[in-house]
């Protein structure tokens, strides 16, 4: 029979233990997040007359507003390398991915602060069906954006096929930051409102609607930036080209990776602490 | 098999806060000492109090531990720390097994979706398959009685209806070890309150039951065992139902007063002979909380069971 023992100790004491235990709620949790994260996509459409359309409609107003400034020539940015409603496009298109993966796991949180605080089951199915989700609005986007690229002059091609890697890349290291947020995020809520402001700073300093600057002090800012090898390369694979710094982004993906697991982590130590303090 | 102690709760403490800003810092403190793997501070910190504070019992199979004691007397708390919601601060649990919990019915559900697809949300965050429900939907719309409503949202059910349907999806799906209860029985009408009781008398005959409740005629019915909490500590731990029941209602600061008929529930009545008499066919009346001696019984006066006033049915 299956014994479970509660004791005051921190659950690091014993890593093999820890480890095993996190291991057998993410296989655990699977069901559960998919019924989650179908729930939450039913209940955020049903309640309207057009339904799914709504999920088009975002990102299809932005595109169209680029499609429209670039045919009007009212933009005419040429540092780019390539036509500047492209270069917008899919620089905002990527930046949005990624602040949504961040966003993801505070706001799973926040939203079943009710569930936590009163039924036992594996907390990973939350984070899980936040990525779910987080992959269902990217489809719609990349729905929308590739035949835009066409319209837009662009000619994608085969690097298309590398799409899929930066997108694991944009989740990977949007939820890795996300989860070391949250258990600070689920405490103070100063975390919630700082998330924006500090994004809309990161965004100037990567390459999504500016170019990279050539020199100065600006440029050490984007060079130093771990957002700068993502964008650069996304863009450069939906567009048709084969990108640059690529060591860097492997480097930053090896990196995300471990950060991923040490947030996986933080998350599963601290959940019974914070649960405590929240309220619910 | 049958003896096995299922639930095993040593010295088993959880302290509060009283001021939130502070409660926030002291979280912030435990977040840091948890990821660095040290033990937690055992005094308390300022503005700090024991909800729950040295508990011990032992739970077996077929077995029911009634928990009683005023609001706030650390009950739920203490349930929370059985389920693994928070850690203790001191203690240790041992739980053995699958635990089934019958707390917050209904978790998950949305209102804007259908009761069938509220059915197997709700399942799955108790931790059941898809494959179960597909299995005994039928079931769970029957025991809920809500067979003509069953694609309709959640949203335009009347809150005993969801009640319903949240209890159904738990009782019916879960085959529990351990079985956790918090003032869930008294859902719906008298009708569906009697099954839910007889589903519960089932699910406790092979599991070890911890029963939160504030009803003592449930307690009564169903607990082999009562600890009477009080400010976290508990101050009787006993086998004798009606002694505990007893002085819980002596906790109680305000005096009783009886409505109706000025008739209570009899929650224990003890015989006792000592001088006069009672004859066949005498009407006893007890009032909750008191006891009554009744002296050398007549030898042809059975004692025939007892009316419950209560609305609840023992």
């Amino acid at each position: 029979m299956h014994v479970t023992v509660y004791t005051p100790a921190s659950a690091l004491r014993d890593p093999r233990l820890m480890l095993r235990s996190m291991f057998a709620d993410l296989r655990a949790s699977g069901e559960l997040a998919w019924s989650l994260a179908r729930r939450d996509l039913k209940a955020q459409y049903r309640q309207s007359l057009f339904g799914y359309i709504w999920a088009f409609i975002m990102p299809l107003t932005t595109t169209v507003a680029w499609v429209y400034l670039n045919s009007s020539g009212i933009v005419k940015v040429t540092n780019t390398g390539m036509p500047y409603a492209i270069y917008a496009l899919t620089g905002t298109l990527l930046w949005q991915m990624f602040t949504e993966a961040l966003n993801s796991p505070l706001a799973q949180l926040n939203g079943a602060k009710n569930l936590l605080a009163k039924l036992s089951f594996p907390r990973e199915a939350l984070i899980l069906s936040g990525m779910i989700k987080w992959w269902f609005n990217v489809g719609i986007k990349l729905l929308i954006i590739i035949p835009a690229l066409f319209l837009l002059g662009g000619a994608p091609d085969w690097h298309m096929a590398f799409v899929p890697l930066i997108l694991v890349a944009i989740l990977l290291i949007g939820t890795a930051i996300g989860l070391f947020i949250a258990p600070v995020g689920l405490l103070y809520t100063d975390v919630g409102r700082m998330i924006p402001v500090v994004l809309q700073f990161a965004m100037y300093i990567t390459p999504v609607v500016f170019a990279i600057p050539a020199s100065g002090f600006a440029a050490t800012l984007f060079r130093i930036n771990f957002m700068t090898p993502v964008i650069v390369n996304g863009r450069a694979w939906l567009v048709g080209s084969g990108g640059s710094m690529h060591t860097e982004l492997a480097l930053i993906c090896g990196a995300a990776l471990v950060l991923l697991f040490l947030g996986w982590v933080l998350f599963r130590t601290t959940m019974s602490v914070l649960i405590e303090r929240m309220s619910a | 098999m049958e003896q096995d102690v299922l639930i095993k709760v040593e010295g088993v403490s959880k302290k509060f806060c009283r001021d939130l800003k502070t409660s926030l810092r002291y979280g912030m403190a435990d977040v840091r000492d948890e990821v660095l793997g040290r033990p937690r501070t055992l005094d308390l910190r300022p503005k700090e109090f024991w909800a729950v504070k040295g508990i011990d019992f032992e739970v077996r199979r077929g077995e029911c531990l009634g928990l009683i004691g005023h609001n706030g007397a650390g009950k739920t708390t203490l349930l929370k720390v059985l389920n693994g919601l928070i850690k203790p601060d001191t203690g240790r649990i041992e739980i053995h097994g699958q635990v089934g919990a019958l707390i917050a019915l209904g978790a998950g559900f949305n209102p804007i979706l259908t009761a069938r697809e509220n059915i197997y949300i709700n399942a799955s965050v108790l931790g059941l398959s898809k494959k179960l429900v597909d299995e005994r939907i039928d079931e769970i719309i029957a025991f809920a009685e809500i067979e003509e409503f069953i694609d309709m949202p959640v949203q335009h059910f009347s809150s005993g209806m969801s009640v319903r349907l949240g209890f159904a999806v738990a009782a019916i799906l879960i085959e529990p070890d351990i079985l956790f209860l918090d003032e869930v029985l008294a859902v719906g009408d008298i009708s569906f309150t009697i099954k839910c009781l007889n589903r519960v008398r089932e699910l406790m005959r092979t599991s070890a039951v911890v029963f939160v409740s504030h009803n003592m005629p449930l307690i009564t019915s169903f607990c082999t065992r009562v600890v009477v909490m009080d400010h976290g500590h508990s101050v009787l731990d006993t086998e004798e139902i009606g002694v505990a029941v007893n002085h819980y209602f002596g906790l109680a600061k305000n005096s009783v007063q009886i409505s109706g008929t000025g008739e209570a529930s009899v929650l224990d009545l003890r015989l006792a002979a000592d001088g006069g008499g009672v004859k066949r066919n005498t009407h006893i009346q007890a009032r909750a909380g008191t006891c009554r001696h009744i002296a050398r019984p007549d030898r042809k006066a059975k004692p025939r069971k007892s009316t419950w006033r209560s609305p609840m049915p023992p």
